[in-house]
């Protein structure tokens, strides 16, 4: 019933989300600039990607980041799936209080606290730091993020439908794989990515938790954003990004097509 | 039987978070009562053995030097200061945004959060160097300004607190966005017709109608905003110039440069408390909107 | 007739394919009390918010004292309206909520707050000054939308389905305490409406409304006994509808072929429709009856259904060729004596005065 968009919140939107695009869009069109300068345009180039490929130490440390992230989201998915899953059916209000509290800190606490926290511990354990550390730290910290996105959707669950499994004769673990877990799958999925990507990006936490030998990608980054902008440093984020793009593109695809086959509607 | 369950899978996620969260937040708090040493560790114990008795060795120096020395107590105040700007400054951006988003039509309004969330998932550290490009003196911004003849000297807009507020704001907006977002989606179209029906304009709508009943919206924005920007560490660093002394870089520099880890324990308890309390706030804040949703 | 209030002419509003509005005119009477009936998306919200202001027609005049309201922005409109969800302030208490208006007129606060109290006095909510919105029920946050609509004395009030939210009981009591109100304040209501009791019972004319058109304007009797249309006929009371073709007129007495009927329907008429135009007769269920001796129409057939609604009894008769009458017939009486049975054969009659002729 209601027409379209005023002129005033039309205007709100464009530039919005302008100021949220133009910066990525100057940094990707400036990675094919054939020349230095960010405002000089020296014609097209794909140059710079070619110095990414060719930089060895880039390639490593990219490595360190995915074998990282992927591994952390593992583990985080596991922690998280059976956070949720506990908050969801513990009782104990008190209990249940503390326990989300614990989990949800990481959310919120400025990562350099978490950082500097976690390698005081591995300092006082003894334990060598290197890209296991890291691994913990990041699981410690997106588990919080897996727990959100999990529980949101097992409360959008019936609860009656596990009882109903229960009733027609499922152990309470049986129930929960044979009902509940199928439901949640895209949930988890979706869980995995994010904690996935917000290892890949972590700078602050991964330099505190990481020793010799074990450098990531943003630390690498960071070490050559600090020296000023170069078109490389440019390419190698155009990359990352696209990367993120096509990966987000691909778990959408993904999801459509599941919920189609499910016949879910949102 | 179910509690059983639910009782069986809060163990590993449980031991997990004490290990990895509790147990080190403990071991900061303990450190930060430390002195430095040479030593490595590199900080006194706090349980010494002293002629066969066991001695509590606790140092409250550590806070001292950041309320009394002034360098860091300008990062404290710097820290506030910068993070508060930078809320206000999403909160200017993202208020028209999220409203224009939440009176959009149905069909737009998933593609729009979709917009607004995605940025989010590109690399924290590539959309604040984006900036860097931007802001700079041979940056984008100054060669637009040059080119129509606004400016004759470039700008010195990198390397300011003005580029670090701007910085955070960006980084954060989404987190501004989307409760806002949330709130303002409550918030029936009726209400502000019924508003110009009893005679306000739409200033006077906005600000009688649409600001108080958006509060917990913008509440909780503010709190995501404020909190990660005021231990936010990359974003200065990049963004501003080497003057502006954060707590964020305090610690940073007190750990790696200066190997005082007793002295960046305590920057990060300072931190944790300054962080905790508008917390609480928010959660208190959230009970009472239950109350009356 | 005293010069109308309010004036619609040709007044139309499109959203894209759909009519909201389509070239509507009426007259509203001052201290009338005016509704607009139909079913739900038949555009008479989009009517009730173009007069007030949310929407602007895209042809037609809106004229409110022979004054053009169109290019008013609805904060200058002297037309308040109570919203269908009320539209309440929740950050604000019941007496800021019925205050609001007036503080927007820059009126002192001391005359604000004997205004208020004046307005929940007259809605019986005296106490409720200080709660808050969200501690209200429904009949009595009706109450506070009311009281802020009328905060402003407005030429004229608009009401889009004041008693929807409502259940039942409330209702009708609401309803009293609404028309009682307007009687004594000499209000001028516009009502919008899809509950067709709501707006007989109350209304002093009600225009039928359908797909954007305004189908009929009268007084609840003209409608009810003399409906425009089938939509119309159907749309307000029960009706049974008989389709067929003239087949004689006679000084005002025509005899319509209907199929499934054995000999042609006797009704009273207009003279000037040709034989063999395709017409329908309508019935109202009060006008049949079911042990009428003599009359001039009568059909055999046996009752299919009984709805007892406690004054009366409406009755389905279904003839042997599958046509449906309705018939209600009163309680007492006869009635109760030898009450008719479900699957008894039965012979209804009428006579013809009691037969309205519809276009098609």
């Amino acid at each position: 019933m209601r027409p379209g968009l005023s002129r005033s919140n039309l205007l709100a939107l464009a530039c919005g989300l302008a100021f949220l695009y133009l910066p990525l869009l100057v940094l990707v069109l400036h990675s094919f600039n054939a020349g230095r300068m960010v405002a000089v345009w020296g014609g097209f180039s794909l140059r710079w990607y070619g110095e990414v490929f060719a930089n060895p130490a880039l390639l490593a440390a990219a490595q360190v980041s995915v074998t990282v992230a992927m591994l952390s989201a593992s583990v985080a998915l596991v922690l998280g799936t059976l956070a949720a899953t506990a908050l969801q059916r513990l009782a104990g209000a008190f209990g249940r209080t503390l326990f989300a509290g614990l989990l949800f800190t990481p959310l919120v606490l400025p990562e350099v606290i978490i950082g500097l926290a976690l390698l005081l511990l591995f300092v006082a354990l003894g334990i060598d730091r290197g890209a296991t550390t890291i691994v913990i730290a990041h699981a410690t910290v997106t588990t919080g993020y897996v727990a959100v996105v999990v529980q949101s959707r097992l409360l959008a669950l019936d609860p009656a439908q596990e009882e109903a499994a229960i009733d027609l004769g499922a152990p309470p673990l049986g129930a929960f794989l044979l009902v509940t877990l199928p439901q949640i799958a895209p949930a988890l999925a979706a869980a995995w990515l994010l904690a996935f990507t917000l290892s890949l990006d972590d700078l602050v936490i991964a330099a505190f938790t990481s020793g010799p030998g074990a450098t990531t990608l943003p630390m690498r980054l960071y070490g050559q954003a600090r020296l000023g902008v170069t078109p490389d440093v440019n390419a190698l984020s155009t990359l990352m990004i696209a990367a993120v793009v096509g990966a987000l593109v691909v778990a959408s695809a993904v999801e459509k097509r599941w919920r189609s086959r499910a016949g879910l509607r949102r | 039987m179910t509690m059983g369950l639910g009782t069986r899978a809060v163990a590993l996620p449980l031991l997990w978070l004490c290990l990895f969260l509790l147990a080190p937040l403990l071991l900061l708090l303990k450190i930060s009562l430390a002195e430095a040493t040479l030593a490595s560790p590199p900080f006194t114990p706090l349980l010494v053995a002293e002629g066969g008795r066991l001695a509590l060795r606790i140092s409250a120096g550590n806070y001292g030097l950041l309320f009394g020395d002034p360098l860091y107590r300008g990062a404290l105040l710097t820290s506030l200061r910068l993070a508060l700007a930078a809320t206000a400054a999403a909160l200017a951006i993202g208020l028209p945004l999220a409203y224009a988003m939440a009176r959009s039509p149905a069909p737009w309004r998933r593609t729009l959060l979709l917009l607004v969330i995605l940025p989010f998932w590109t690399s924290f550290l590539i959309r604040v160097y984006a900036w860097m490009g931007i802001l700079g003196d041979a940056g984008l911004l100054n060669a637009l300004l040059e080119g129509i003849g606004l400016i004759q000297e470039p700008l010195r807009i990198l390397g300011t607190e003005g580029a670090i507020v701007l910085g955070i704001a960006y980084a954060y907006l989404p987190f501004m966005v989307l409760p806002l977002y949330a709130s303002l989606r409550r918030l029936a179209p009726e209400l502000e017709e019924a508003a110009a029906d009893l005679g306000c304009r739409r200033l006077a709508t906005f600000w009688l109608v649409i600001l108080p009943l958006a509060r917990p919206g913008i509440v909780a924005g503010a709190l995501l905003v404020f909190i990660p920007a005021l231990g936010e560490f990359v974003i200065p660093d990049l963004l501003g110039g080497p003057d502006t002394f954060m707590l964020g870089r305090a610690l940073w520099d007190e750990f790696f440069a200066n190997r005082d880890w007793p002295l960046a324990a305590a920057i990060a308890i300072l931190l944790l408390a300054l962080v905790l309390a508008p917390l609480l706030l928010l959660q208190r804040q959230q009970a009472k909107t239950q109350l009356f949703g | 007739m005293a010069p109308p209030l309010l004036r619609l002419d040709g007044v139309s509003r499109r959203f894209g394919n759909t009519r909201a509005a389509d070239r509507v005119s009426f007259t509203v009477a001052a201290g009338e009390m005016f509704s607009i009936l139909g079913p739900s998306g038949c555009g008479k919200s989009t009517l009730l918010r173009l007069i007030a202001g949310f929407e602007t027609p895209d042809a037609g005049a809106i004229l409110l004292n022979g004054e053009d309201l169109v290019a008013v922005p609805p904060h200058r409109r002297p037309v308040n309206m109570m919203f269908q969800s009320y539209a309440l302030f929740p950050h604000l208490s019941v007496a800021d909520n019925v205050g609001f208006g007036l503080r927007r007129q820059g009126r002192p606060a001391a005359e604000v707050a004997r205004r208020v109290g004046e307005l929940l006095a007259l809605v019986r909510l005296e106490e409720f000054g200080p709660r808050r919105v969200q501690q209200l029920s429904g009949g009595e946050r009706q109450r506070v939308a009311l009281a802020r609509a009328l905060a402003r004395a407005p030429k004229l009030l608009l009401l889009d389905e004041p008693l929807g939210a409502l259940d039942r009981q409330l209702r009708a009591a609401t309803q009293l305490e609404l028309t009682a109100l307007q009687r004594s304040l000499g209000l001028t209501l516009l009502v919008v409406t899809h509950d067709q009791e709501e707006a007989m019972a109350h209304s002093a004319r009600l225009a039928i409304m359908r797909q954007g058109r305004i189908e009929q304007v009268g007084t609840p009797a003209e409608v009810y006994r003399r409906p425009a249309s089938r939509f119309v006929a159907e749309f307000v009371g029960e009706a049974t509808l008989l389709t067929g073709r003239l087949v004689a007129a006679a000084g005002g007495q025509l005899a319509v072929a209907v199929d499934g009927l054995p000999r042609p329907v006797q009704v009273v008429g207009d003279a000037a429709l040709a034989v063999g135009t395709a017409v329908t007769v309508m019935l109202r269920p009060e006008a049949l009856s079911l042990r009428a001796a003599s009359a001039d129409n009568a059909v055999a057939g046996s009752v299919v259904d009984i709805a007892y609604t406690g004054s009366h009894s409406l009755y389905r008769v279904r003839t042997a060729a599958g046509l449906v009458l309705k018939v209600a017939e009163t309680h007492g009486g006869e009635a109760a004596e030898t009450p008719v049975a479900l699957g008894a054969a039965v012979t209804v009659a009428w006579p013809a005065a009691a037969g309205v002729v519809l276009g098609a």
